[in-house]
């Protein structure tokens, strides 16, 4: 007798976060040309900060590979920005080394002026000076850098035909495409950006954001400190959460959203015990619960075949199978908030 | 450091102050000098002979140089401030502080900018000076003593300028780095060179050995130099304490910056 196939029934796709011009990340990211994999280009090796008796940064250690883009989350306070500090040489820390393609930065301080573009916090530049010259005095400071590489710049950021107007007088939007310029003068390995969206309006962040993947697929590789959840998870390869200084997770943002992710179950007039029996047979399937008539399962996302072929069997159907995803920032506040109730107020800010 | 200080000296180039504070102390130069010509026309014969003999090429160091070290001094105390104190109030010291090769580099092209323009300001400042004492004195007197050896002696006295204002810019530029304060920088450089003249004549009327203690002082080195140069042993010592205060400084300055962690600004 020829198996009778349960019905097809109405399946959402994973809930994939668009990116800011309408395509998806994985779409951006898989545009970027393949690097070889393992080129280190940052590796922060047990890195520990403290100021008085407040531990700022605890045997913190990442890497950043060619290429790609790290997001560097964590709350108000965590460490972030000591942890750039020191990646920049601002900051001495107490324990630990930074390693920059590979040399230790204290064999050699000129690596980050060789090496890393960076804007720390607010763009700062000379209010006197025009922007034109405001990277002019860059590139004098740093040397090297190519004649006319300064109006490719400006162009690329949409900046030239006011490049010849004091800082002073700029907008916000526009002071901070020029420290996205700055930061691309020598044409770095590295870039870090730290809340570079800081008080941008809508239009201003998509701008940035369009930004960041270029950089990845030019060769750049990105350091992202932010608290724009949404947006580190649209432009990120991998993400990193800090908390008191301290790393608590690290991966792949595929990877960490998948962590939170169950598959949503909707069987219309079916006994929910008898349902939820029925999938709890599922070899692939951890956990099942029933929520406002919904059954939540907790299984890879391609498990969706296997649900419904077990209730067809028990003799239900399935109107909706969805595999859902946590956001980032789900992610985020459960990674940080129960710790915060655990151990109770933050300590100040570094 | 080669590249910082190029890009240090760009700044300076591009930055209006930097003209501006000399334009602001030739004016007063020249506003003294301007006055003084007018009385001549308007005092008692003896009083415009006075005042016409001042005005002289051979009393330049006496009056228009001296001014110099005034008003000079002051502006130069601002500029050697504002040369990290500036860079704290823009925010602009962690991105500068990321580009340089070294810190050591940065603070070298930094204090290689303040004394290099300190030079070329005294000199422009003197020259600019000798110019208006030479329109002064052809408008009062109808002529102009110009003396080759009065022209030696002026030149060392500039150079006297330079050297006696290296250790209070020195201290500004040490202070305003420490306390990432402009104003700082500024007022304790300022406030030393004129409190200081005063406080040890006071305190060497209560004890004599302060008489001996205010020779190792700025002030008293610095009139030293400035107004009783002949070329004696004493006047070469006063050279050296300048110059002992300035090195003092530079290493303090240093030693605190590169330690510093730089969290701000």
């Amino acid at each position: 007798m020829s198996q009778v196939q349960p019905p097809p029934v109405a399946t959402s796709g994973s809930q994939t976060p668009i990116a800011s011009n309408g395509v998806r990340r994985a779409t951006v990211r898989a545009a970027r040309p393949q690097e070889p994999a393992g080129t280190l280009v940052l590796e922060a090796i047990g890195l520990t900060k403290r100021f008085k008796n407040f531990t700022a940064v605890d045997d913190l250690s990442f890497q950043v590979r060619q290429g790609e883009v790290l997001g560097f989350l964590g709350p108000n306070g965590a460490g972030k920005s000591t942890t750039v500090g020191m990646i920049l040489g601002l900051i001495h820390p107490d324990h630990g080394t930074v390693k920059i393609m590979g040399t230790d930065l204290n064999a050699d301080s000129s690596l980050v002026a060789n090496h890393v573009g960076a804007i720390i916090e607010n763009p700062a530049f000379y209010p006197y000076l025009s922007g034109r010259d405001n990277l002019e005095a860059h590139a004098l400071a740093v040397g090297d850098v190519p004649a006319g590489r300064i109006d490719e710049l400006l162009k690329l950021v949409n900046l030239h035909e006011r490049s010849g107007d004091k800082f002073k007088n700029y907008s916000l939007g526009m002071k901070q495409r020029l420290g996205i310029a700055s930061t691309l003068l020598t044409s770095p390995a590295l870039v870090i950006l730290d809340e570079p969206t800081n008080g941008l309006d809508p239009a201003g962040q998509r701008e940035i954001r369009a930004i960041i993947p270029r950089l990845a697929e030019q060769g750049h590789s990105v350091l992202l400190a932010s608290h724009m959840l949404h947006e580190v998870e649209q432009v990120s390869d991998r993400v990193a959460i800090v908390r008191r200084g301290k790393l608590i997770t690290e991966g792949s943002v595929d990877d960490l959203l998948r962590r939170g992710g169950y598959i949503e179950v909707v069987v219309p007039g079916a006994d929910p015990e008898a349902a939820l029996r029925a999938i709890r047979r599922v070899p692939v399937v951890e956990q099942v619960t029933v929520e406002d008539g919904r059954l939540i399962v907790v299984a890879p996302d391609d498990a969706g075949a296997a649900i419904n072929r077990a209730l067809f069997e028990q003799q239900m159907i399935a109107s909706t199978i969805t595999a859902k995803h946590s956001t980032l920032e789900d992610l985020f506040l459960e990674m940080t908030e129960d710790n915060v109730a655990a151990d109770g107020p933050a300590s100040p800010a570094a | 450091m080669g590249t910082l200080l190029r890009s240090e000296l760009f700044r300076i180039r591009k930055r209006p102050q930097s003209w501006l504070m000399l334009a602001l102390a030739a004016l007063f130069v020249a506003f003294i000098y301007g006055g003084m010509t007018v009385g001549t026309f308007f005092a008692s014969p003896q009083n415009a002979d006075d005042l016409r003999e001042t005005l002289a090429f051979d009393h330049l160091r006496d009056f228009g140089l001296s001014f110099n070290s005034l008003f000079g001094g002051i502006m130069l105390a601002i500029f050697a401030s504002g040369i990290f104190g500036n860079e704290y109030s823009w925010n602009t010291i962690r991105p500068l502080l990321a580009r340089a090769r070294s810190r050591f580099a940065l603070v070298s092209a930094k204090l290689a900018t303040t004394f290099l323009y300190a030079l070329v300001f005294t000199i422009a400042l003197a020259v600019l000076t000798i110019v208006i004492s030479f329109v002064a004195t052809l408008v009062a007197s109808g002529s102009w003593n110009f003396s080759g050896e009065e022209m030696g002696k002026n030149a060392a006295f500039i150079l006297g300028l330079f050297v006696t204002n290296l250790p209070y810019l020195a201290l500004a530029v040490l202070v305003a780095m420490w306390t990432k304060s402009n104003a700082a920088g500024i007022g304790v450089a300022i406030g030393i060179s004129f409190i200081e003249p005063a406080i040890w004549p006071l305190l060497g009327m209560a004890l004599d050995a302060f008489k001996s203690i205010e020779k190792g002082g700025l002030s008293w080195n610095t009139n030293e130099v400035l107004f009783h140069w002949s070329g004696s042993q004493q006047n070469w010592i006063s050279v050296g304490v300048l110059l002992l205060y300035t090195v003092i400084f530079v290493v303090l300055t240093y030693r605190i910056f590169l330690r510093r962690d730089v969290t701000s600004g």
